[in-house]
């Protein structure tokens, strides 16, 4: 190596040597690195849509389907499909209209597609009617017919099936339904049949029940009672209580809509409807506490990081006053804590509420601390302070976020034998402090004020979790939230700042 | 932690923002030494962006010992000598002829040329001659460490240095006198 004038002259102005790159450099760079980021985007993205279609899924399932069942059959007496009369739901249909007194056992199994079935009889025998039917045409419903419909489910899926019993004079017949996961038990059903008692539907005209401990595995159907069909109470099973749609003194049937591969059982004894009807629609209310990571930044899929270098920043805003976002923000703690209610208003869905408090914060690299007064101004907004930071890297400043938070969440539970629950919904929040620094760029300079900050905040949530121990003295549930404040933690002179949140959450139930 | 080091930290949790800031923050120089090392800007992006591909796949093996720079540098130096080996039309050009150790001229021309035009004669050299001259005069690169970078041995890069310079050294004062002509005229 030579180190003449020369060389050194050479090297000098070598190193001045400078040209921008096109744009397409940058381009074809970032698309050879890893794109997790976008993978993270898309898992997002897919979450969000499992939740969206597996709502809608269940709305049609379970509103719109079975309303417009209702109401067809209701109105004209046909068939939404042609499939399927048994010859088991037409002694059903017997049982209801034929007999009046005596105590007969019904079973039904939706399991075995060819079933006994054998009439109505007295004394405690037991019976098997079985819903996988054959298709029969409308005009062949006329008298003492029972329809059944199946809804389409997705692949994999227990299909839906509904009974409904019709009467031999035609009258209208109320289709009504209960729901049963496959292998779930059910201990009681009641039902009974108003035709004999008129408009007394309170009463139970008609029990019918099977003998205790024949047909083992199967569920048992305590009664029917027009208008009503309760479900036992089942510990394992409670959430799967029914609760009938209508109710009506001129119903001569009940319906049945029963899934593939369940069972039901019919037992004589033991039902209190009311009362079960009460736990379902009961409200939860517990502690809630959570921890997680919190951060700042300037949108939910943005990364603000030096202030100091303008293709970074957040911009400027109100005409070009020189101010950035808060450069480099990492990571920080969050912590949750407060009380929860929680309400079932459908058989997979709740509704979650509460008050609590959040701490959460984040931590960005600032200059050194100078106690002296100070005012900024920021876009037409000023600051004033008795201290600030300046620019720099030296210290590493923390920024602390309060609130109070009113979440209101739908919770949605896709497995009915599962306890996994889906989450989304949103919160109001009040931003009760902050020592949050604002940059100025002008000056070089951090402030901290709460002027800066919006009280009111709106955020969005989406989580899931698991409910455990359900059968002890605590249940309890345990879960993932993330939290995004839609709207920005900062007034419009400050720029966009949007707090995100992931913690790790378990809500303690108080009442049972 | 300095910047530096929060940068490279975050960069290699593949922050994208971080990664577009480390680009922003070196590409400007890394062009002027690829464009060096190549004979058209387009040449000296396409080593550009596959230098700073480098850079990002091995930026877990600095060690923050040193200057990011300097590491990011060296990147690119040997991204550069890859292509210029790889690329046929240089593969040509690129040719170390073993020949008598020369003389080093001492002289040192008046050096009144932009920063420009005097990477502008460099990039007119032969590109034998332009690899070991800018290895050598600008990176400080050693003969010794050259042979091992280029394959050969370090008497052979003496040799096509003092060719190179002495070379340069007469464009350079050849372009002096021009210079100094026109402004005469």
């Amino acid at each position: 190596m030579l180190n003449s004038d020369f060389e050194k002259e050479v090297q000098h102005k070598m190193e001045e040597l400078k040209f921008t790159p096109a744009d397409a450099v940058w381009d074809n760079i970032e698309a050879s690195l890893p794109q997790t980021r976008r993978r993270r985007l898309v898992f997002f993205w897919l979450l969000l849509g499992l939740l969206a279609g597996s709502g809608a899924w269940y709305f049609i399932q379970n509103f719109n389907g079975e309303n417009n069942d209702q109401a067809d059959v209701r109105a004209s007496g046909k068939e939404p499909d042609k499939q399927a009369v048994t010859t088991a739901a037409q002694d059903l249909e017997k049982q209801l209209k034929g007999k009046s007194t005596g105590r007969k056992s019904a079973t039904i199994n939706a399991n075995d597609s060819a079933k006994d079935v054998s009439g109505p009889t007295k004394g405690n025998k037991a019976k098997t009617i079985a819903p996988q039917v054959k298709a029969r045409d409308a005009s062949s419903q006329a008298t003492g017919s029972t329809q059944t419909k199946n809804s389409v489910g997705l692949p994999g899926q227990v299909q839906e099936k509904k009974v409904i019993a019709q009467t031999s004079n035609e009258k209208k017949v109320a289709a009504e339904t209960i729901r049963i996961d496959k292998g779930l038990v059910i201990s009681d059903v009641l039902i009974s049949d108003t035709r004999k008692s008129g408009n007394n539907a309170g009463a139970i005209d008609k029990t019918y029940s099977s003998t205790a401990g024949e047909n083992t595995g199967e569920a048992i159907i305590s009664s029917i009672r027009t208008g009503h069909l309760f479900l036992a109470k089942d510990e394992d099973h409670k959430d799967q209580t029914a609760v009938l749609n209508e109710t009506s003194d001129n119903e001569d049937a009940v319906a049945l809509a029963i899934k593939e591969g369940s069972t039901i059982n019919a037992k004589g004894s033991a039902v209190k409807p009311s009362i079960s009807k009460k736990k379902q629609l009961a409200w939860e209310f517990g502690l809630y506490a959570g921890s997680g990571i919190s951060n700042v930044k300037n949108g939910l899929f943005e990364n603000t990081l030096y202030a100091s270098d303008p293709l970074n920043s957040g911009g400027s805003v109100g005409g070009g006053s020189a101010f950035k976002t808060i450069p480099n923000p990492t990571k920080g703690f969050t912590y949750s804590a407060g009380l929860y209610g929680e309400k079932a208003f459908a058989k997979k869905w709740s509704f979650y509420t509460g008050l609590q408090y959040q701490y959460a914060s984040n931590n960005i690299l600032v200059g050194s601390k100078v106690d002296s007064a100070i005012s900024l101004n920021f876009s037409n907004t000023r600051l004033e302070s008795s201290a600030f930071y300046r620019g720099g890297v030296n210290t590493n400043y923390t920024n602390h976020y309060h609130l109070l938070q009113l979440p209101v969440l739908v919770k949605y539970k896709p497995l009915a034998r599962w306890p996994l629950y889906l989450e989304a919904g949103g919160s109001i929040s009040y931003l009760a402090g902050s020592n949050g620094l604002q940059y100025n760029a002008t000056r070089n300079a951090y402030i901290s004020s709460n002027d800066a900050f919006n009280r009111c905040l709106l955020s969005g949530n989406l989580g899931a979790g698991v409910k455990l121990a359900q059968k002890s003295k605590l249940p309890l549930q345990l879960g993932y939230r993330f939290g995004y404040t839609a709207t920005s933690l900062t007034k419009n002179a400050f720029g966009q700042q949007h707090l995100s949140n992931s913690l790790l959450y378990l809500g303690f139930r108080l009442n049972k | 932690m300095t910047q530096e080091e929060w940068l490279v930290r975050e960069c290699l949790k593949n922050n994208r923002a971080a990664q577009k800031q480390l680009y922003n923050q070196y590409a400007e120089a890394m062009l002027g030494l690829c464009y060096r090392y190549t004979k058209s800007m387009a040449d000296a992006q396409d080593v550009l962006q596959d230098g700073f591909i480098r850079v990002f796949k091995n930026l877990h093996q600095f060690k923050n010992e040193g200057q990011l720079g300097g590491w990011i540098r060296r990147v690119m130096v040997t991204t550069a000598l890859n292509y210029l080996k790889s690329n046929a039309r240089y593969q040509r050009e690129l040719v170390f002829d073993k020949t008598d150790l020369h003389a080093v001229s001492d002289e040192t021309p008046e050096m009144n040329l932009t920063v420009k035009e005097l990477a502008s004669l460099i990039q007119q050299l032969p590109t034998g001659y332009q690899t070991i001259f800018n290895l050598c005069a600008v990176e400080g690169y050693s003969h010794v460490e050259i042979g091992e970078m280029l394959g050969i041995a370090d008497a052979t890069s003496r040799s096509q240095y003092a060719r190179a310079r002495a070379l340069l050294v007469l464009w350079i004062k050849k372009n002096y006198s021009e210079n100094k002509l026109h402004y005469a005229k």
